[in-house]
Formats: C-alpha cells, structure tokens, sequence
C-alpha cells in the first residue's frame, strides 16, 4: 500500500512538474506576442519611446538584405512617409529556450502615400532575451511575401 | 603599502576575469562562424548525417519569398535532389552569444538550382542557435535576397 502511494505521489509530481512547465512556456509565448502587438502599436503611432523599450542596444534588424542598425532603425520608422491604415499579425510561431525566444509570424500592412493604398505582406524572425527580468529583441529579419 | 597591493590585486583580478570572459565569448563566436560554415558545407555535400544534427526538430525556415519550412520538408527537398547547393560562400560575418542562444548574421553567396531551376544568389542569414546538451543546434534561418546593383 505505502509502495502504491508513493508511485502515486512520484507520477503526480512528475506530471504536475510537466504541466506546470508547460503552462510556464505558453504564458511566455502570450507574453512575447504581446510585445510584439506593442511594437506593431508603437510602429503605427510612431511611438519611439515606446519601440526603444523593446529594443536591446545592440538590436540589428534586416529588412529584405538591407541591415540597420537601432539608430539605423529609429531614422527608417521616422522617415516613413507613408500613413498606416491598419496593422495586422498573424501565422505565430514562438519558440522558448529559456530566457531567448524564437518568434516567427507573418504581418500585413495597409498604407497610404499620395492617395494610393498599398498592402504589403512580411515574415518575420525576431529573437528576443530576457535581461533583467525584461524582454528585450536583439534581432529582427523581414522578408516581404512574393504575391502570387 | 598592504593597501595598495590589495587593490593592485583587486585590478588585475577583475580585469583578468574580464579579459578570460571576453577571450571565452570570442572563442564562441569563432566556433559558431565554423560551425555555419560547416553547415554550409554540409548542403554542397548533402551530408544528411551533419544537417539532420545540426538543425533542430522544431527549426522554422523562412526563405526570401517569405515561405516557411519544417526541417522535414527542408531536409527531404535536398535528399531528394529537387534542392542542390553547388557551392555556398559566407562572409560579413557576426556572432552574437548570449549564454545558451546565439545569433548569427551574414551573407551568403550561393549557387543553387531548384527543381532544375537556376535559384543562384546572394541572400542575408539570420540563423538562431541554442546550445542543447553542450551542442549548438540551429533552431530558427532567415534568409533575404539581397538586390543586386
């Protein structure tokens, strides 16, 4: 009987450790898709306070094989002359190792320039790590979507 | 005279310590740049053994028209023969390591045919590498065509 209770308790525990852990990486992933609504947020408002909270010192960001630095990138986001109508992501993949994540998704963008909509479509690959108990990108790949 | 050899002391062990961190990140860096060259490599060969190791299960490829990959579909692509890396040359080089997570950016020159269909060029990498049981697998690659001038 005791044998029994105590292999109860072991597969309780194991189990338990399993789920908690997992419930951990989920909350981490809703956390790291946040952000990155935020940065999407910030983005459109052109909101560079904001953006710089993300954004580790040492971020590089590419954008179709051109590479920016974060100063780089500030100067990109405040020369954008075009008015964003909306601002949408989707297609998330977040992976967790820790303390860096992986997060991949796919974002549309509806703009205005002159008169003229445009809608364009990237995937993105950005890398996060968590520094003094905030996350922080150090990197981040676009790629525009091939339309069909 | 016992004060300033403590703080003599103090110096060269913070700045040795500082020193010996530096010299172990930049030997990461260095066997990270190896290792993706290695990679490279390894696709010219299609050395299924070295890229089934080094490209973790759950690796999302993202190529320059902004599809997606599973290893699978990557690794059965050159298996198959449909993919074939006739030669691929790296340089601009940059490691970044963070502990256990590494990014690795640069630019690679390739020729390769899909299909049968000439697909050379040169693309910008970002590849993510996290060290597992004290190897580095490459968890995430992110390529873009550069436009050529």
């Amino acid at each position: 009987m005791k044998r029994i209770a105590f292999a109860v308790c072991v597969v309780v525990l194991v189990f338990g450790v399993g789920i908690l852990t997992k419930a951990q990486s989920q909350s981490v992933e809703q956390e790291l898709i946040k952000l990155e609504n935020e940065w999407g947020e910030a983005i459109v408002k052109r909101d560079a306070a904001s953006i710089d909270m993300l954004m580790a010192d040492e971020f590089i960001a590419i954008y179709d094989g051109s590479v920016f630095t974060k100063a780089q990138y500030f100067e990109f986001v405040k020369s954008m002359k075009e008015e964003i109508l909306s601002f949408a992501m989707d297609e998330w993949q977040v992976r967790v190792y820790g303390e860096a994540g992986v997060v991949m998704a796919r974002s549309t963008t509806k703009t205005r320039l002159a008169g003229k909509e445009t809608t364009n479509q990237l995937r993105f690959t950005d890398i996060w790590l968590k520094r003094d108990g905030r996350w922080k990108c150090v990197a981040a790949h676009n790629s525009t979507i091939a339309q069909k | 005279m016992k004060n300033i050899s403590i703080a003599v002391s103090v110096i060269v062990l913070v700045f040795g310590a500082t020193i010996l961190a530096q010299t172990q990140t930049e030997s990461v860096e260095q066997e990270l740049i190896k290792l993706v060259n290695d990679w490279m490599d390894a696709e010219v060969k299609a050395d299924m053994a070295f890229l089934d190791q080094f490209i973790a299960e759950d690796c999302v490829i993202t190529d320059p028209v902004g599809a997606v990959w599973t290893k699978a579909q990557f690794l059965s692509g050159l298996k198959s023969g449909e993919g074939v890396v006739i030669s691929a040359v790296l340089d601009n080089m940059k490691a970044r390591v963070y502990g256990d997570a590494a990014v690795v950016t640069g630019r690679m020159t390739a020729r390769q045919t899909f299909k049968g269909q000439d697909i050379s060029g040169q693309y910008q990498c970002t590849d993510t590498l996290i060290k597992k049981a004290d190897r580095w697998q490459c968890v995430a690659i992110h390529l873009s065509s550069i436009a050529q001038k």
